[in-house]
């Protein structure tokens, strides 16, 4: 329980103090930013506190017993549209993804997209690529070749959607990968891979992240690429 | 005093937790119940309150942060990004995102869990320390990087192309478990804090500065850190560890 309390506290510190120093230094802050500052700092370690209490709790287990069930499921598309109904409700809950709606809200333009839009376009993205990734895992494809060639693919796309989406595009990836979607699909991958394989090859674990960060890159491209 | 209540008021942010939280319980339960999932192995008893308790602090944990990034980091983070947007003409963030970058990275627990893991996949050839330093360096140059692009307005696919194909020309040169290990690394150092405050400095900063809008331009960082741990994984991991097996 002390090891959570520091872990909160020490991912929060430094960045907290630096900008109490860049305060001192210019006095940018008002007091009401200054206030903000404090009470939003004090919610943030409190918050982040109880979360990760409940990522092990709640969040694992569950995703454990998603992924060490699913593998049973009487055909390959129940599995995937359980998959895929699971991945979407978990990315949708992520406090990344909320913020992320907050942060498109405050620089979108008449002629962007509503942050809505752009949300839906994330967690479809997430959720159409954890299948892929599963689908990935069933059928045994080299996790190299496949992340090489949905890397390198996702670049190529990358060229041919509009400026104002690219940037957006390629950031999406690492925030929808946010504190409750990493914790809730790995637990979920690795349940997956212990019950359909005695091989268990090293590989096989991994490689899931990595693939579903890719989604919400190319669902955003795609949204610019249809939405101009 | 409205700042005191905004402070209190909670309830829009816990409505919206809660409708996320709980679709995603309701399916566990519902998942259970599943007719093929009876005949194997049966939960074990109290499996369900535990993960009802356990929601519960996801809740309440979540609302908090939630609140906290809202109130606080947002605005604060905005705040700092016009701040350095008008010093020295902008220059100020180069040196600055590099010293966040620094903090954030050194800050972030996962860091350290990604180092371990490597550690262990190396069977000790690459000490933690090592690839912490690493990543940690990587992150702030990327940081740097990130605002120089910002500062110069470079579209960002000038520095996420090399980047990308850097990567997959390597992952040729690596084992097949570094390659996996190195790609889900890349979402080790964009959590919460890069989301939440990074972003907002950016975008606060791209609205100040001329010519240049936050959509293009102050997007990028977050896409800019997660390829560093790939890279460094990839470089230090790896090559590092095959160097010495030779």
């Amino acid at each position: 329980m002390l090891e959570k309390l520091k872990e909160a506290f020490i991912s929060l510190a430094p960045v907290v103090i630096l900008a109490l120093l860049m305060h001192f230094l210019t006095g940018f802050m008002t007091t009401e930013l200054l206030i903000r500052w404090f009470v939003g700092a004090f919610l943030v370690f409190i918050g982040s506190f109880f979360f990760l209490r409940g990522v092990d709790y709640c969040l694992s287990p569950l995703g454990d017993m998603f992924g060490s069930r699913l593998p049973f499921s009487p055909n390959l598309a129940i599995l995937l549209c359980i998959a895929l109904f699971v991945s979407l409700a978990a990315n949708a809950a992520d406090p990344s993804v909320a913020v992320l709606a907050e942060q498109i809200k405050a620089v979108s333009t008449e002629t962007s997209p509503p942050p809505m839009v752009v949300i839906v376009a994330v967690v479809a993205g997430i959720g159409l690529a954890f299948c892929l990734a599963l689908l990935r895992i069933i059928f045994r494809l080299p996790p190299a070749l496949v992340l090489g060639v949905g890397y390198g693919g996702t670049l190529l796309l990358g060229l041919f959607v509009p400026q104002t989406f690219v940037a957006l595009a390629f950031d999406s990836g690492g925030v929808a990968t946010g504190p409750l979607t990493v914790p809730f699909l790995l637990s979920l991958g690795i349940g997956f891979v212990t019950v359909l394989g005695k091989r268990a090859s090293s590989a096989d674990n991994f490689g899931l992240l990595g693939l579903v960060a890719l989604g919400p890159m190319v669902g955003v491209m795609l949204l610019g690429i249809f939405w101009s | 005093m409205s700042l005191l209540w905004e402070c209190l008021d909670m309830r829009g942010v816990m409505l919206g937790v809660f409708r996320g939280i709980a679709p995603v319980l309701l399916a566990g339960w519902l998942f259970s119940l599943l007719p093929w999932n009876k005949k194997h192995s049966p939960l074990p008893p109290g499996f369900f309150s535990r993960i009802l308790r356990g929601g519960f602090l996801v809740f309440i944990g979540l609302s908090f942060f939630l609140h906290g990034v809202n109130l606080g980091f947002l605005p604060v983070g905005r705040s700092l990004g016009v701040l350095l947007a008008t010093t020295w003409n902008g220059f100020s963030l180069i040196p600055f995102g590099f010293i966040l970058g620094l903090l954030v990275c050194a800050a972030e627990p996962t860091v350290s869990v990604l180092g371990q893991q490597v550690e262990e996949a190396t069977s000790g050839a690459v000490p933690k320390k090592l690839l912490v330093i690493v990543l940690c360096l990587g992150v702030a140059v990327a940081t740097g990087l990130g605002m120089t692009r910002l500062v110069y307005g470079w579209p960002i696919t000038w520095i996420i192309g090399p980047g990308y194909a850097a990567i997959i020309i390597l992952s040729r040169y690596c084992t097949p478990s570094f390659v996996t290990i190195a790609y889900d690394a890349s979402t080790v150092v964009t959590g919460p804090m890069v989301s939440s405050f990074v972003v907002a400095l950016s975008l606060g900063a791209a609205g100040m500065l001329e010519n240049r809008s936050p959509l293009v331009d102050g997007f990028g960082l977050v896409a800019l850190i997660a390829m560093v741990p790939i890279l460094a994984v990839m470089l230090v991991g790896n090559l590092h560890y095959r160097r010495g097996h030779k």
